[in-house]
């Protein structure tokens, strides 16, 4: 049972990111109305317009802009890599946390923070991220570069292998951030705490140029690669049958995949249930065909980021709630509902 | 072929020409699976080597050696929700014929293994048999079109969750196929209706050849008893004159 055709919903979604982002931009704190935000848009043009618009003109395009382009775009990563690693795995319930990236960036921003102490202070930065946004990336990228090495031998890379690898992987890097917990003090505890619960807060132009970049690479790759993938639910050799490079396309989608969800992590901490959730629910309303699976998710991962950390701004107003926590109080109930359809109707 | 010490095929040296329908058979853990592995490019022989109308099968490329070879598996794990008419325009990813030619294709590929009525149904809810037939169509659907380079197709085990008519209809599509100039090899369990259609027949045991040669030759008694120690009576079948086995 299909909800709609593909192109529907493909134009529904874009039509609704539009709205959906200037929701983003105008809920927070202070809350902006429509003439707030077009006296805002005409001082930034440098025409004619009140002195107070100056602040909202502050707020909309150096805090809040950059922060929905961001959650935008790492909404964009997260639910494109999940439909990757989904069809990559085989597997409906396959996000890309399972080949250890989530857990790796946790033990990395954790080691940061930890050992990093001065160079916090002085709040040196690498590439437009901090310390910890780096520390981070290496930790996600490092952990899945050694679940993919474990894994591949000269027959090729076993997925199942990677299965494995990552949960072993995923173990480790679990440990290593509980010890570094143990040794830290209580400003560093709280510091790890905040950074695993994802939070969009770090916004700015630098993160987002940086999240643009690995969004254009994944949609310049995936979309010719989802024939590939679609191939690839039949099973690998089937795949081949049908000539389709299958070693060729699983490093290409696992090295896009550590880097776009490192980065991703990198700039907005973990952010939970996106990857799992927006795929799959795109796929229960027009099917499993990649060339429209992909488009899909990334609309409706943005949308999906974009709304929650709009929600996390208002919520406990002027304090913020970390987008991480509403994504996954919003998926969990979306996972279950998913899993009983399942067993209901059998297979997704 | 040798694969973690244990030898699994050896000594065969195997000609399919385009036109031909040759069945292999055998007994569980004969080879006949590694066989087509070693044959569609699956699997590298350790010693010896494929090749794919004069060119190593390892050194044509991948898309261009789908268009010219279909295997079809003997079952499928997909678990996705496609449609049956999705699952067989999957054949068509190698091809560049444009989607509408593909539809026309995909349609007349259905409609040969009886299964219009199946394009629109999600795949996951099909039988046994129902999902095989799709299979079926599907790579009939990549090797459709004639003219170009030769076109081989690989089936194990094609029939066995068929009921009789398409057990009957795929050996008459193998048939039709192999008149059109396809080159086809079929692992077999059924005696009979590996006499029906094999112009040539393969008896392997233990990763060697036991027999080879038409279906008069191949199905003895003598080497039914070596091969799979059964004690059978070679009857002729009253209507095609071929060996039909009664045991």
């Amino acid at each position: 049972m299909r909800l709609l055709r593909p192109r529907t919903l493909l134009l529904l979604l874009g039509l609704a990111l539009f709205p959906v982002c200037l929701m983003g931009l105008m809920l927070g704190p202070v809350t902006t109305d429509f003439a707030g935000l077009f006296a805002a848009l005409a001082r930034v043009l440098g025409l004619d317009a009140p002195e107070s618009a100056a602040q909202q003109a502050l707020i909309l395009f150096s805090i809040r802009l950059p922060r929905v382009l961001l959650a935008g775009l790492v909404g964009v990563c997260l639910a494109v890599c999940g439909t990757a690693m989904q069809g990559l795995f085989r597997n409906p319930l396959a996000d890309p946390s399972l080949i250890g990236v989530s857990s790796g960036a946790s033990a990395g921003a954790s080691l940061a923070i930890v050992l990093g102490g001065g160079a916090l202070l002085h709040g040196s930065q690498f590439a437009g991220l901090s310390l910890v946004a780096a520390g981070a990336f290496a930790g996600g990228f490092g952990a899945v570069i050694l679940v993919y090495r474990l894994a591949t031998t000269s027959a090729g890379t076993s997925v199942v292998t990677m299965l494995l690898a990552g949960i072993a992987i995923s173990a480790l890097a679990g440990a290593l951030n509980s010890l570094l917990s143990f040794f830290a003090d209580d400003e560093m505890l709280r510091r790890i705490s905040l950074w695993q619960m994802g939070s969009l807060d770090a916004a700015d132009w630098a993160r987002v140029w940086l999240a643009l970049a690995v969004v254009a690479a994944l949609l310049v790759v995936l979309p010719r690669d989802s024939a590939a993938l679609n191939a690839f639910l039949l099973g690998e050799s089937e795949a081949r049958h049908l000539g389709i490079d299958v070693q060729r396309v699983k490093r290409r989608l696992i090295l896009l995949t550590a880097l776009a969800v490192g980065i991703s992590v990198a700039v907005a901490g973990t952010i939970a249930f996106v990857g799992l959730i927006i795929p799959h629910l795109v796929r229960l309303a027009i099917g499993p065909d990649h060339r429209y699976l992909v488009p899909g998710s990334a609309l409706a991962g943005a949308i999906l980021l974009i709304v929650a950390d709009g929600f996390s701004r208002i919520l406990v107003a002027p304090a913020e709630l970390p987008a991480g926590i509403l994504t996954a109080m919003l998926g969990t109930p979306f996972f279950f509902f998913l899993l009983l359809q399942k067993r209901r109707f059998g297979g997704i | 072929m040798t694969i973690g010490g244990a030898q699994l095929v050896r000594d065969v040296s195997i000609a399919i020409e385009p036109g031909t329908v040759h069945v292999v058979m055998g007994p569980n853990g004969a080879g006949k699976t590694s066989l087509l592995r070693l044959l569609t490019g699956e699997w590298r022989p350790t010693s010896g080597g494929v090749s794919l109308d004069g060119v190593d099968l390892q050194h044509i490329p991948p898309a261009g050696r789908a268009r010219q070879l279909a295997v079809l598996p003997q079952q499928s794990t997909l678990n996705f929700p496609f449609t049956a008419l999705e699952v067989a325009m999957l054949g068509r990813i190698p091809h560049d014929t444009g989607a509408r030619r593909d539809r026309e294709i995909v349609s007349e590929a259905l409609a040969a293994v009886d299964g219009t009525y199946l394009a629109g149904r999600e795949y996951t809810h099909l039988s046994g048999g129902e999902r095989q037939r799709v299979h079926l169509a599907r790579v009939l659907a990549q090797i459709w079109e004639e003219g170009g380079a030769a076109r081989y197709l690989v089936l194990d085990e094609p029939t066995a969750s068929f009921d009789l008519a398409h057990q009957q209809l795929t050996l008459e599509i193998v048939r039709r196929l192999a008149g059109r100039g396809v080159g086809v090899v079929m692992v077999l369990h059924d005696l009979n209706l590996a006499a029906r259609c094999a112009d040539r027949l393969l008896l392997l045991q233990c990763g060697g050849i036991a027999a080879s040669g038409s279906a008069i030759e191949v199905l003895t008694r003598d080497n039914l008893r070596t091969v799979f120690q059964v004690e059978a009576h070679i009857d002729t079948h009253p209507v095609a004159g071929t060996p039909l086995v009664v045991i």
